[in-house]
């Protein structure tokens, strides 16, 4: 890596230095920043709608606004389970082709807000051609694990929204 | 562009400069376009003078299309002479210099237009932002306001709105004088100026034009649209009227000269002149009552004979008897009528006017020729006759322009005999009066008063009859009658014809007008008022205050939000059951409050339809000058009040229906509307009101009604169907409303309808409503359509499937059944068809649309709801029914909004979302799915 690619390197963790919501999803730790959360709130009764990915659990109630709730279990391909009592929905604004869209984000378990430091951001790693890692912003190093820091809107990427809309 | 192209361009251009005409709109666009593209050609070319000279004439053309030119022939000669010289440079490559191109238009055009424009948009400097926004947030409504005025005028004008109309331009030019808006001011002073004058229909023509423009400006100031040009034309119409005006005063002074009437002395036989004045004297009293039916119903065609016989007796017997004044008027008066009884004039506003004037100046001529009689002076002449000759002239010389006249139906507002008492012109005594003799049953009328009130004998001769029937008992006076030659037979029978119809109990206003206590015309000013009062904006409206939508909306949602959770604690309480604590009743206090304050919410966003009704008389009035139709316009229930959405946007669906009805429904010309034994005037309705919880829209037009053949052939044209066999009416008609049928302009010209249907229809359903055609051939067309009280709140069913619920709107429900197994058939194993009211409409389970585990697949466990939508039935198997309710409609959001069978979302009384389901979508859905049975 030159000197110059290190610069840019270190300039864009700066940049992602901040505040952080972290949640767990099965055994692996998450982040999203924590100026794209709205709110937590906890689970509540979700309306399943039709036609839709398997990735998208339904729609809610938020306080007389109807938001739709993803499942990140499925949406990173991992094995769904039954909803627990630490089951939390992140409410989360990305942004969408027309401006904010304000969604739900079903994980297993909220665990704290956390400030990382540049020190502590590394690049995303690539795991080759067939992993895609856009929607990583950088990985977090804690002195007891290691935080997945979540791009939020490329999570759901612009395909992805309006193939939703589409079906 | 090739060399090819461009040849092409030239040649079709050579061609079309040839056959347009001022008038052609369509052809001279075509033209605009391809100078155009000659112009782009000529500038890629290195053809500098041409290309200016292309785009010149482009901008030439424009101006003979916006009526700018004063010559517009000679405009289109210089753009012959222009195209002959692009023929020569481009399809002979001559050099372009020594091309002859029309002078003027080879300069550049001088582009200090656009700097003007931007002038006028920035303000003077010392003109306060706040107010000048303050301003144009007024002229909204103003302008609104005189509209509405000048539409009253069309029925007749009436002084007391002609005084609103000045105060109201004045204001504006007092404003727009301190704004510096200078032009504004200058044409609002010339307007002002031309009222004073009196108002004549042309003057409305022009008012009409200055609002619009005036509409234009101001929303260029805000933003919407561009500053329209200063309307020289306009200022010229306002300023020239004047001066035409002037000239022709002078004109009238300068004939009147010469067939002024000089006093002249009474000869031949007075006996005769006695006659003639106790006669004239009779049929003019009964024209009053005439005319004042006329003026309720301009068609009456009793009426109009009896007016017009009146005038014609009193024209051959003055002629008779040398009284050449009164000969000359009845003489015009007659012929004006005879006009009116051939359908080629209508007596409405200003016409009815000046009959009345004629009336009035009969009078006198025929008082004075008795004051002659009895002092034995000469007669004086009347000092105005020439000037009103002039005008019965010139009001019969309209002939056939279109007329539109509005009317709004429904309860007036103020009473007919209020409005005189206020105006001074009756009594309280005298109403009391008339009111009495109303409410005698009314009387079968004699022969004899049937034949003297339509001025077809006199009371003289009527006595003469009765005296000749005493001498001749056993003889009935009809007999008598015509054998004594003063009337014919058919006339008798006509009479006997009337007697035997039951008598109406008399209007006020002709009673009022027999007992003599208020002259017919007074009692005509007071109809129109009448009239007037319904049409113009209420003066009386509350104080209001604006306030911005977004927050309107939160406040909405918010008490939405407010009685969910408000029912989801009454349900706590009640689930507790102690009904009768202290809670309870402070709970059911708060549910009391809680309802009235959603209904306050709802209401908020409720205004009445009247505005945008208002644009449609407006828009029935500019058609019918157009078309040179004559249209005769209702409205009713324009008070009904609707969600601000819905109002805004049916304002374009209505545009295009009211233009259908009067382009294509009302009858071309008046004589194939009397072949068919309508009368003569095509009647629009325009009606909003409230059935069964939605508001019902109906426009309907007594025209040619729908042309099956037509439709059926272009449908079968375009594809649309393969033959009409089995295809009801109702079918074929929503035929129109299919895309393919607007696109071909020839089409719509045989069908009748169908310009931009497919539109219409999707706007409508786009506010969840839906429309309905009834059309009969030759009676009209009626459109229905049904729109939801509000945007938010839909009626639903609410029905179960599996674990799922779903609301189904209300609205395309047509029944829902337990269908009996052998009402159930199976079509090639592949899908399921329900017999019903002897016809066969697919079945589809909700749960195989929508994939949902754990439903009933049998139908006859569960519930068939047969669905419409567009014409189409279809039964949708749920498990059960739960229940009905209102529903706040949501949307699910940019990420969802594309499902198909969705229509959106709802809240449900327990905070959770159910989902509405698109009816429209789901047959879509199951037709592209196969179904697994």
């Amino acid at each position: 890596m030159s000197e110059q690619e290190r610069n840019a390197v270190k300039s864009e963790m700066k940049s992602l230095s901040g505040k952080y919501l972290t949640f767990k999803l099965a055994k692996e730790t998450y982040g999203i920043q924590i100026l794209k959360v709205q709110e937590i709130i906890g689970l509540m009764s979700i309306t399943s709608v039709p036609r839709t990915p398997d990735f998208v659990r339904g729609v809610i109630n938020l306080r007389g606004k109807v938001i739709p709730v993803i499942e990140l279990r499925k949406k990173f391909g991992m094995e769904s389970i039954e909803d627990t009592d630490h089951t939390c929905i992140i409410v989360v604004q990305v942004n969408g082709p027309k401006g904010l869209i304000t969604m739900g984000v079903l994980v297993d378990e909220v665990s704290e807000v956390i400030d990382i430091s540049d020190e502590q951001l590394e690049p995303a790693p690539s795991f080759g051609t067939n992993i895609d890692t856009a929607f990583i912003l950088a990985m977090g190093k804690l002195a007891d694990a290691v935080v997945i820091l979540l791009d939020i809107d490329k999570v759901l990427t612009t395909s992805e929204l309006s193939s939703i809309s589409s079906i | 562009m090739a060399d090819l192209d461009i040849k092409s361009v030239i040649e079709k251009l050579s061609e079309m400069v040839v056959l347009a005409g001022p008038g052609d709109l369509q052809e001279l666009a075509q033209i605009h376009t391809l100078l155009l593209e000659v112009n782009n050609w000529a500038k890629e070319n290195g053809l500098g003078c041409s290309a200016t000279v292309a785009e010149n004439s482009a901008d030439l053309i424009e101006k003979v299309v916006l009526q700018e030119v004063t010559n517009p022939n000679e405009a289109l000669e210089k753009i012959s002479r222009v195209v002959s010289g692009f023929q020569q440079v481009i399809l002979m490559n001559f050099d372009e210099r020594e091309v002859q191109y029309p002078e003027d238009l080879v300069k550049n055009k001088p582009h200090t237009k656009c700097a003007e424009n931007i002038s006028e948009l920035s303000l003077p400097s010392n003109v306060d932002p706040d107010i000048f926004q303050q301003f144009l947030h007024n002229q909204e409504s103003n302008l609104e306001e005189i509209e509405a005025l000048l539409l009253s005028f069309e029925g007749g004008v009436e002084q007391e709105k002609v005084r609103e109309l000045k105060r109201k331009i004045h204001t504006l030019k007092g404003e727009a004088g301190v704004l510096g808006l200078n032009d504004v001011q200058e044409l609002c002073h010339l307007a002002e100026e031309r009222i004073e004058k009196g108002i004549s229909s042309e003057l409305i023509d022009t008012l009409f034009a200055l609002k619009d423009w005036l509409k234009c400006k101001f929303d260029a100031f805000a933003g919407k649209g561009s500053i329209p040009g200063f309307p020289e034309k306009l200022k010229r119409a306002l300023a020239l009227e004047e001066e035409c005006v002037q000239d022709k005063s002078e004109a009238g002074e300068k004939k009147s000269q010469e067939v002024i009437f000089k006093p002249k002395a009474l000869e031949g036989d007075l006996e005769l002149v006695r006659d003639f004045v106790h006669e004239s004297t009779e049929h003019l009293e009964n024209c009053d009552i005439h005319l004042l039916t006329l003026e309720t119903e301009p068609e009456n065609e009793d009426s109009l004979n009896a007016v017009f016989r009146a005038f014609h007796t009193i024209k051959g017997v003055s002629g008779f008897l040398g009284l050449e004044e009164i000969k000359l008027i009845s003489h015009e008066a007659e012929n004006l009528l005879d006009k009116a009884r051939k359908k080629e004039l209508l007596l409405v506003g200003e016409t009815i006017d000046v009959v009345f004037e004629v009336v009035d100046a009969l009078k006198e001529c025929i008082n004075n020729v008795r004051k002659s009689l009895a002092t034995g002076e000469p007669i004086m002449p009347l000092e105005n006759t020439q000037y009103l000759v002039e005008k019965i002239r010139s009001v019969a010389n309209k002939g056939k322009s279109g007329i539109a006249i509005v009317r709004i139906e429904g309860e007036p507002k103020a009473k007919l005999g209020e409005i005189l008492i206020e105006n001074g012109s009756l009594t309280e005594e005298g109403l009391q009066r008339a009111l009495e003799i109303q409410k005698l049953p009314p009387q079968p009328k004699k022969l004899g008063e049937i034949l003297r009130e339509e001025n077809i004998i006199t009371s003289k001769k009527l006595e003469d009859s009765l005296k000749l029937k005493e001498e001749q008992p056993g003889k009935l006076i009809g007999e008598v009658l015509v054998e004594a030659g003063f009337v014919k037979e058919e006339e008798v029978n006509e009479a006997l014809k009337k007697q035997k119809e039951p008598p109406e109990s008399p209007k006020l206003g002709e009673i009022l007008v027999k007992t003599g206590e208020v002259e017919a015309k007074e009692v005509v000013q007071a109809l129109r008022a009448q009239r007037a009062q319904s049409l113009t904006p209420m003066q009386t409206a509350g104080e209001a205050i604006k306030v911005d939508a977004n927050r309107l909306d939160q406040l909405v949602d918010l008490i939405g939000e407010l009685v969910i959770a408000e029912s989801m604690v009454v349900r706590e309480v009640e689930l507790r059951g102690d009904i009768y604590s202290e809670l309870a009743r402070h709970v059911s206090q708060l549910d009391k409050i809680t309802r009235e304050l959603q209904f306050m919410a709802m209401s908020l966003r409720m205004i009445p339809i009247k505005s945008t009704f208002q644009k449609m008389a407006r828009l029935v009035r500019d058609l019918s000058k157009k078309t040179g139709k004559l249209i005769e316009f209702h409205m009713s229930g324009e008070d009904t009040e609707l969600d601000k959405t819905v109002v805004d946007r049916i304002g374009d669906p209505l545009v295009h229906m009211i233009r259908n009805a009067v382009d294509h429904g009302i009858e071309d010309t008046p004589e194939e509307r009397l072949k068919k034994g309508k009368p003569p005037v095509g009647n629009i309705y325009l009606r909003a009101f409230h059935s069964g919880g939605n508001i019902v829209i109906q426009i309907e037009d007594d025209g040619k009604g729908l042309d099956r053949e037509a439709i059926v052939k272009k449908a079968i044209e375009r594809g649309l169907i393969k033959s009409e066999e089995g295809l009801s009416d109702k079918e074929i008609w929503n035929l129109i409303f299919e895309p393919g049928f607007s696109t071909a302009k020839i089409v719509t010209e045989v069908s009748g309808r169908g310009v931009g249907m497919d539109v219409v229809k999707k706007n409508i359903e786009s506010l969840r409503g839906q429309v309905e055609i009834h059309s009969t051939p030759g009676k009209g067309t009626v459109f229905t359509i049904r729109l939801p009280l509000t945007l938010a709140i839909i009626d639903g069913m609410v029905v179960r499937v599996g674990m799922e619920r779903y609301v189904i709107p209300t609205l395309s429900i047509v029944i829902s059944l337990k269908p009996e197994k052998q009402h159930v058939h199976t079509v090639a194993n592949r899908g399921e068809v329900l017999s019903f009211h002897g016809r066969l409409i697919n079945l589809y389970k909700l749960s195989n649309l929508f994939e949902i585990p754990g439903a009933i697949e049998d139908y006859s466990e569960g519930t068939v709801v047969v669905v419409e939508s567009g014409g189409t039935q279809v039964g949708i198997l749920v498990d059960e029914i739960l229940g009905q309710q209102q529903i706040v409609i949501k949307s699910l959001g940019e990420l969802l909004k594309n499902i198909n069978g969705i229509a959106g979302g709802a809240i449900m009384p327990d905070g959770r979302v159910g989902l509405i389901l698109d009816i429209a979508g789901i047959i879509k859905l199951a037709e592209s799915i196969p179904s697994h049975v």
